[in-house]
C-alpha cells in the first residue's frame, strides 16, 4: 500500500477540460433523421395523382398488375378495382407518375388494351404475354381532375398524327369494326375510328382518319365503298372478281377512289360526309342526286330480276329495282307484282331536276315511252326493265297512285311469242274441230254439194288460219308452226341446262356448303388456337419455371 | 481519502493520473501526458452512444418499412414491395411459413430489439436492480439474434445481383432495403456498444461501499 502511495503522490492531476459539445455520437441519430425525411419526401414528392377511372368491364385488369402506359412506356399502375354504387360499372384506382401527373388534363383518356384482330393483323399481340394494360392520352389541357370515363376501344389514331377525319353514312355497319383499314389504290392510308348509329335516320355513321398526305385524294367527287369480303359479279358482260385485300375480307375495310373521268373536284375539309357504297361496282355508277321513284306492273314473271336490278335505256342504265313485292287487291283476288325502280332523270340531261325530270318522263311516256322486262342472258337468266320508245303503243301515262307513280309498261316481243302460238293453235284446232264436225254429221256421203261446201269451208278454215299467222311475221309464215314447237324444245333444254348451273352454284352457296363450313372451320381453328396461346401465356404468367419444368 | 482513491490510466499511453471528483458540467478529463480522453466506470458514455444508435435506428425504422425493398419483375409485370406487402403477397400465395419467417425476422425482430434495449437502457440509467440475470439474458440474445436480421439484405443483394434476365425476370433493390440494412446495422452496433455490465454496477458499487 505504501508503495502504492507513494507513486500515488507521484501521479499527476488528470487534466481536466471543458466540452460543452455533446458526443459526436448524436450525430448518427441526426443523419437518420436526415435521411429518413429525405427518403420519405422523395417517394412522398415523386407520388403521382391517384385518379380513378371507370370501365364496363374488368376484364384483363388486375390490382396491383396492371399497368398504365403511355405511348408503351410504363406510367402507373392500377392500385384497386371497386364496383361503382349501382353495380354498373367497375372503377380503376389508378396511380399515375409524377411526370405524366404533371401532364394530365382533363381531356385525359384511358382505354384497354387486349390483343385483337386490327388493321395490321393482330395488335396488342404483347398483351399475351404481359396481359391486358390500360392505355392513355393525357390530354392537352392542364385541369387536373380525379375521375375519368375509361374507353373500351383504344383510339386507333395516336394522338399526334396528321390527317383529316371524314364521315361515311352508310346502310349498315357490315363487318366493319374500328380499326377497319382505308385503302387507296389498295395502299392503306387510313382507319375507321368510330362508328355511331344516326338518330334520326336508319343509317351508321362512320368515321374515318385518312393520314397525311393520303387526304389530299379526296376530293368532292371521291366515292367510298365497302371493301368488305369478296365481290363477285356475274351479268351479261361476264364473270368480275375484285377483292381489296385480305384483311379487309376478315376484317372489313374502305376503299376510295375518283372514277375516272369525273372530275374530282376540290380537295374535301375536315368533316367532310360521303355516302359509302355497297361496293366497287356500285360506287362506279355515276351518281346523280336526284331519283325519281316509279311502281311497275309486269304481266309475266319477274323471275331473275332482283333489287338492284338496272334500269336501261337503250342498254345504258339509268335506275335500278329497289324492292320487288307482292300485292293481292282483297275484292277481285288479283295478285299484282308492284315492281318499284328508281330512275335517275339527270342521265338524259345533267341539269333535271327533280320537278323538271318528272315532267319530261311524263313527256316521254306520252310519246310512246313504255318499261319492259328484258332477258339479259339465258344463261342465268337475268332480266332487266328497258325503257323503250314504242311505236304505235296504245296511249297511256304515268298515273299518279297513293304512294309512287304507275310507269307504263308493255310486254316483251319474247313475252308475246307464246301468246301468238296459242292463238294460232286455237283458229287451228277450231277448223279441225269444223271438219271433224262436217266429217262426223254424215253429210258428207249425201252430196257432192256437201263435199264442195266441206272443201270450200276447208278452204276458208286455211285462209283463217293464213290469215291468223299473217299477223305475225308474213315471212315466217310456212315454218312457223315447226319453229314454234322447235323454239319450245330448245328453250326447255335451256331451261334445264340453266337450272343445272343455278343448282351448282346454290350448292356452293348454300348455307351448308362443304366452302361454307370449311370457312367456318377454319375460324373455328384459328379461335382454339389463340385461346390455347393465351392459356399458356397465363401459365407461364403464374409459374414461369413450367417453360424449364413442364406444368 | 476519496479525493485520491480512483486511478485513472489511460488507454493510449498507459500513463496513471488522479481523477478529479469535482467534475462539474460539460467538464471532461484528459490524460495529462497525451491529451487522449480518459474517464471512470461511472462516466462511460456507452448508454449515451447506445441510445443514440438506438433513436438512429428508430427514426431508419420508419423508411424502412414504408418504402419498398425490393421489386421483382417477371415476365415484363411486378411491382416494387415494401417488406409489409411481401409478407402479404407471400400469404396470398399460400406460403403462409415462408409469409410467417419474412414477417417475424424483418418487421418482429427489429423491432423488438429496439424494444429489449430501449429497456435495458432505461433500467440502467434508473440504476434498477430487477431481475438482472434476466435482463442479463435477453441481452445476450438480443446481441446474438442481431445479426440475422441481415439475411433479408443479404437475399435482396444476392436475388439483385443473380436475377437480371431483362424483361423475363428481374429484381432490383429499392430505397427501403438500404435503411432496413441501416437499422440492422444500428441495432447491432447499438448492443454492441451497451455495456453489460452497468446492468450489474449498481451491484457493484453497493458491494464496494459495504
Amino acid at each position: 500500500m505504501n508503495d502504492n502511495k507513494g507513486l500515488d503522490d507521484n501521479l499527476p492531476e488528470v487534466e481536466v477540460r471543458e466540452q460543452r459539445w455533446p458526443s459526436p455520437v448524436w450525430l448518427i441519430p441526426l443523419a437518420a433523421l436526415l435521411i429518413s425525411f429525405w427518403l420519405l419526401f422523395q417517394a412522398w414528392y415523386q407520388r403521382g395523382p391517384i385518379v380513378t377511372v371507370q370501365f364496363s368491364s374488368a376484364e384483363g385488369i388486375e390490382p396491383g398488375k396492371t399497368e398504365v402506359r403511355y405511348k408503351a412506356v410504363t406510367v402507373g399502375k392500377v392500385k384497386k378495382l371497386k364496383l361503382d354504387n349501382e353495380l354498373k360499372y367497375i372503377e380503376a384506382i389508378i396511380e399515375l407518375n409524377k411526370e405524366i401527373g404533371r401532364h394530365l388534363g382533363s381531356d385525359a383518356s384511358f382505354w384497354v388494351v387486349r390483343p385483337r384482330v386490327n388493321r395490321s393483323g393482330v395488335s396488342g399481340l404483347g398483351t399475351l404475354f404481359s396481359g391486358s394494360y390500360i392505355g392513355m392520352d393525357p390530354g392537352t389541357d392542364n385541369d387536373d381532375q380525379s375521375f375519368y370515363k375509361g374507353a373500351e376501344r383504344p383510339p386507333v389514331i395516336a394522338p399526334a398524327e396528321d390527317g383529316k377525319r371524314f364521315f361515311l353514312i352508310s346502310d349498315s355497319l357490315g363487318s366493319m369494326d374500328v380499326g377497319a383499314p382505308v385503302f387507296y389504290k389498295q395502299l392503306q392510308v387510313g382507319e375507321v375510328i368510330d362508328y355511331e348509329l344516326l338518330d334520326n335516320q336508319d343509317r351508321v355513321q362512320l368515321e374515318l382518319f385518312i393520314r397525311a398526305p393520303y387526304f389530299q385524294y379526296v376530293h368532292e367527287n371521291t366515292r367510298f365503298w365497302n371493301a368488305s369480303g369478296v365481290e363477285l359479279n356475274m351479268n351479261s358482260t361476264g364473270a368480275e372478281f375484285r377483292m381489296e385485300s385480305l384483311i379487309s375480307v376478315l376484317i372489313g375495310g374502305v376503299a376510295f377512289e375518283t372514277p375516272a373521268g369525273v372530275a374530282g373536284g376540290e380537295v374535301s375539309k375536315q368533316g367532310d360526309t360521303f355516302v359509302l357504297h355497297r361496293n366497287y361496282a356500285s360506287s362506279q355508277e355515276k351518281q346523280y342526286a336526284t331519283r325519281l321513284y316509279y311502281v311497275m306492273y309486269f304481266d309475266g314473271s319477274v323471275r331473275g330480276m332482283g333489287v338492284g336490278s338496272a334500269v336501261e335505256f337503250q342498254g345504258i342504265p339509268i335506275g335500278k329495282v329497289e324492292k320487288i313485292d307482292l300485292k293481292m287487291d282483297k275484292d277481285s283476288l288479283a295478285v299484282r307484282v308492284p315492281v318499284l325502280v328508281s330512275i335517275q332523270p339527270q342521265y338524259f340531261d345533267e341539269s333535271l331536276t327533280k320537278e323538271t325530270g318528272e315532267i319530261a318522263m311524263r313527256k316521254l311516256v306520252e310519246k310512246g315511252m313504255r318499261a319492259k322486262l328484258d332477258t339479259v342472258s339465258f344463261l342465268t337468266g337475268q332480266k332487266v326493265i328497258t325503257l323503250s320508245m314504242e311505236t304505235d303503243p296504245p296511249p297511256a301515262t304515268i298515273k299518279a297512285t297513293q304512294f309512287y307513280s304507275e310507269f307504263p309498261t308493255t310486254g316483251t316481243a319474247f313475252e308475246e311469242l307464246p301468246f301468238i302460238a296459242t292463238d294460232i293453235m286455237i283458229s287451228l284446232d277450231e277448223t279441225l274441230a269444223g271438219i271433224n264436225k262436217l266429217v262426223n254429221s254424215g253429210k258428207l256421203d249425201k252430196t257432192v254439194d256437201n263435199l264442195n261446201k266441206v272443201l270450200a269451208e276447208a278452204e276458208q278454215a286455211v285462209k283463217a288460219a293464213k290469215e291468223t299467222l299473217k299477223t305475225v311475221d308474213k315471212d315466217t309464215l310456212p315454218s312457223v308452226t315447226n319453229d314454234v314447237n322447235k323454239i319450245s324444245q330448245d328453250l326447255s333444254n335451256t331451261m334445264q341446262k340453266i337450272q343445272g348451273s343455278m343448282g351448282q352454284l346454290d350448292r356452293l352457296t348454300a348455307q351448308n356448303s362443304p366452302t361454307q363450313h370449311q370457312l367456318q372451320e377454319m375460324l373455328e381453328e384459328v379461335t382454339a388456337a389463340s385461346r390455347a396461346l393465351r392459356s399458356l401465356t397465363e401459365t407461364l404468367q403464374r409459374q414461369p419455371s413450367a417453360l424449364l419444368r413442364g406444368k | 481519502m476519496a479525493e485520491h482513491d480512483a486511478l485513472l490510466q489511460c488507454r493510449v499511453c498507459g500513463c496513471l493520473s488522479h481523477a478529479s471528483t469535482q467534475l462539474k458540467r460539460f467538464e471532461v478529463m484528459h490524460c495529462p501526458r497525451c491529451g487522449a480522453r480518459v474517464k471512470l466506470a461511472q462516466q462511460s458514455n456507452s448508454v449515451e452512444v447506445t441510445w443514440a444508435l438506438l433513436i438512429a435506428a428508430a427514426i431508419l425504422y420508419i423508411p424502412a418499412n414504408m418504402l419498398p425493398i425490393m421489386s421483382v419483375y417477371m415476365l415484363g409485370a411486378g411491382q416494387p414491395d415494401t417488406i409489409i406487402t411481401g409478407a402479404y403477397h407471400l400469404l396470398e400465395a399460400g406460403q403462409w411459413p415462408l409469409a410467417l419467417i419474412v414477417f417475424v425476422a424483418s418487421i418482429v425482430v427489429p423491432l423488438l430489439k429496439l424494444f429489449t434495449l430501449s429497456f435495458l437502457l432505461i433500467s440502467i440509467q434508473r440504476r434498477s436492480r430487477w431481475r438482472q440475470h434476466d435482463r442479463m439474458r435477453l441481452y445476450r440474445i438480443t446481441e446474438y439474434v442481431g445479426r440475422w436480421s441481415m439475411v433479408d439484405v443479404f437475399v435482396i443483394a444476392i436475388l439483385t445481383g443473380l436475377v437480371q434476365f431483362g424483361n423475363l425476370a428481374r429484381v432490383d433493390a429499392n430505397l427501403g432495403s438500404l435503411s432496413f440494412a441501416a437499422v440492422v446495422v444500428l441495432t447491432m452496433f447499438a448492443a454492441r456498444t451497451l455495456d453489460e455490465h452497468l446492468i450489474w454496477d449498481i451491484t457493484r458499487q453497493e458491494e464496494s461501499h459495504t
